[in-house]
């Protein structure tokens, strides 16, 4: 394993921030850590980093104790953290060059990384301008550059689309593809379930400071295909039918997203044409109607009664 | 290298501020152009800014009489204003009735009891602990017992009219006595250069704020490197804005900057460390914009005042405890006795205390900025 964590505990004060979080991360994964604003996915990520130090528990990274191999582990480490870690008084060349050599690179190689760096991020034709002209999508990609410049092993990217226009979200996720593809391990955290489920092959969901639930996607969706989630969007809608929709027979659970009637219930239970006439009986007309395949969403609501961004 | 790295980074950004080196330039200029004149035109100072010394010899062995000829010659006249008083109790009269700033008394039997290898004295009265006076005095003393001392393993000297002490009191390039407004200058260059500790601070609290702290504490460098590096840099940025202003105000305003510059250069060199040191300190102690500028505007008029105090010769023992600790007084003293050749044993001090404060300074911020063990 690349990484693994045992037994992590952190406390901050009386707050219980990671309890006893386990993981396991394999060469050339790109592992996803998804959870809610809170849920302690930044300080499992600092203290695998050396930002903070555990209460208790071991880190191994590269088969090494942190505390006993440091630089060693550094020199093979990038971080693109989750806030913007760039000096906007410095060019986007200069960012790179400062923060390369950090890692001990010679001029002539920290000359060619740095090109690369850029070109990668699709920053090269704006190395010689200062960050704080660059829109926000390419200041992440500035972000992921410094991160990337010494060509770590294991890039660990803590939210690193928070925030930015759908363009720049895809061209970031498209470069956490191809580094992965170049050879890095991916650690990657979010509250952005469809980010995770298209980039990460293992995940871990965290709420709380513990790991509520790890495998592959399809594992984890496996984890609630019990229930099929039904939406429907209605010309009027009231609460006597969310409760009667409650009481029929398979239902597990029904509440209302805007004009949305969501309804939770048990798979095969052939409800939906129940459903289906309970609505017709209020005199309402379905508009539109779905029958959800399990999401990671889905999941995280199942587990924990509440969606990522609650 | 990574403290080199970090310190050239670190100055490339502090030049590219230019809102703060506008402040830093402009500042020192304008109130040089306001209240500067007396530094340029120091060749206009008259008689009447003399120190006024009287004096009584009441002997009148060989000694005494070389004394006389020391204080009547060319060379003391230019710097002092010495009235001969016709007896003790009106020279006495002379310091108590402020008409003079000293009074020499040479006692009875001086020259005799010296001759003889007795301990003997010149007494200076005066109301300021090191005047000019006692300089003067000091000059003449040093002299006789360096002749003494060569008469003593057999050699032969004849005393100078003048001493090496007239030198040490007045202006070199012109021969004119300075007054506390010419040098009170160059404290106020170094009040003003205290300014830049904020480039400390704002370095520390912007690299904690703008989260870059960040990608040194992950990096594999040494741990107090980020630090180091920084106060490097930030102690350089102030230097060379110093180098700018001394520019400036040589070419653009004449200023006199004739002291030796190895001396300036090192004494602008250590202030400029320990200003950064004790920004980024405040930076890393209080880690709030505001509340650390306004703590370095605090100090810098609590230990600059100390030193104007001094420099104007406003006697006050809080003020006096603290020119101890102020690195504007020990600059003030260097500069100024460089520039209007003051005593070197004072100014080799002065070099030594600035030296030390900044050793000191720069270890408390090198603990306190280093990275904590993982």
């Amino acid at each position: 394993m690349l990484v693994e964590v045992s037994n992590l505990v952190k406390r901050y004060k009386d707050v219980l921030a990671v309890d006893n979080v386990n993981l396991s991360i394999a060469e050339g994964e790109i592992f996803g850590l998804l959870g809610p604003n809170g849920a302690g996915k930044t300080t499992t990520i600092n203290a695998i980093t050396g930002l903070s130090k555990a209460d208790s528990g071991e880190i191994k990274i590269f088969g090494k104790n942190f505390k006993d191999s440091e630089l060693a582990i550094k020199r093979e480490l990038g971080i693109v953290p989750q806030d913007l870690a760039i000096f906007e008084d410095l060019t986007a060349e200069e960012n790179l060059c400062y923060f390369g050599k950090l890692y001990g690179l010679s001029r002539s190689l920290l000359k060619e990384r740095v090109s690369e760096a850029l070109e990668f991020t699709g920053l090269l034709d704006k190395r010689k301008q200062y960050p704080k002209k660059f829109s926000g999508g390419m200041k992440r990609r500035l972000n992921i550059a410094c991160a990337i410049v010494h060509r770590p092993k294991l890039i660990i990217m803590d939210e690193p689309t928070v925030g930015i226009d759908p363009q720049s979200r895809n061209h970031i996720l498209q470069s956490i593809r191809q580094l992965n593809e170049m050879g890095s391990t991916i650690i990657y955290t979010s509250h952005y379930m469809e980010e995770v489920e298209e980039l990460c092959s293992q995940i871990v969901i965290m709420d709380h400071g513990r790991v509520i639930a790890k495998g592959t996607k399809e594992e984890l969706k496996a984890m609630v295909t019990v229930d099929e989630r039904i939406v429907m969007e209605l010309s009027s809608l009231n609460f006597t039918l969310v409760d009667n929709i409650k009481q029929l027979q398979g239902v597990k659970d029904s509440y209302v997203n805007g004009s949305e009637l969501t309804v939770i219930s048990k798979k095969r239970s052939k409800s939906l044409g129940r459903i289906i006439d309970c609505v017709a009986e209020t005199g309402s007309e379905i508009l539109s109607l779905n029958v959800e395949k399990p999401t990671l969403e889905g999941v995280f609501l199942t587990l924990t009664g509440r969606t990522l961004r609650d | 290298m990574s403290y080199l790295h970090i310190a050239y980074y670190t100055f490339l950004k502090n030049i590219r501020d230019w809102k703060f080196i506008l402040l830093l330039l402009a500042a020192p200029l304008l109130t040089i152009a306001i209240t500067g004149s007396a530094t340029l035109n120091s060749d206009r100072i008259t008689n009447s800014q003399k120190a006024a010394v009287a004096y009584y010899d009441a002997d009148s062995g060989q000694l005494a009489k070389q004394f006389d000829s020391f204080l009547t010659s060319k060379e003391t006249q230019a710097a002092f204003e010495i009235k001969a008083a016709p007896s003790y109790e009106a020279g006495m009269k002379q310091v108590k009735d402020g008409k003079a700033e000293a009074f020499i008394y040479v006692r009875p039997g001086f020259s005799e009891s010296f001759l003889q290898g007795e301990k003997t004295k010149i007494e200076v009265y005066g109301a300021k602990s090191l005047s000019a006076s006692q300089l003067l005095v000091e000059g003449f003393i040093n002299n006789v017992n360096a002749s003494s001392a060569v008469r003593g393993i057999g050699g032969d000297v004849e005393l100078n009219p003048t001493s090496p002490a007239i030198d040490q009191i007045a202006i070199s390039a012109t021969g004119k006595a300075p007054n506390g407004f010419d040098k009170w200058t160059y404290l106020n260059m170094l009040l003003i250069l205290f300014y830049g500790a904020m480039l400390g601070t704002l370095s520390v609290i912007n690299n904690r704020q703008k989260k870059t702290l960040l990608r040194f504490d992950v990096s594999p460098i040494n741990r107090f490197a980020s630090a180091g590096g920084q106060l490097l840099g930030n102690s350089l940025s102030l230097f060379a804005f110093t180098l700018l202003i001394i520019l400036v105000t040589r070419y653009a305003f004449g200023s006199n900057w004739q002291g030796s510059p190895a001396v300036i250069l090192l004494t602008f060199l250590l202030f400029s460390g320990i200003a950064t040191a004790i920004g980024m300190i405040i930076g890393y102690l209080v880690k709030r914009t505001g509340l650390s500028i306004l703590l370095i505007v605090c100090l810098n008029i609590l230990l600059g005042n100390a030193a104007v105090a001094t420099s104007i010769q406003y006697g006050n023992v809080f003020f006096e405890w603290i020119d101890l600790i102020s690195p504007h007084y020990y600059g003030y003293l260097a500069l100024t006795d460089s520039i209007f050749n003051g005593p070197a044993s004072r100014i080799q001090s002065s070099l030594f205390s600035l030296a030390i404060g900044a050793i000191a300074l720069a270890s408390l911020t090198l603990f306190l900025g280093r990275r904590k063990p993982a």
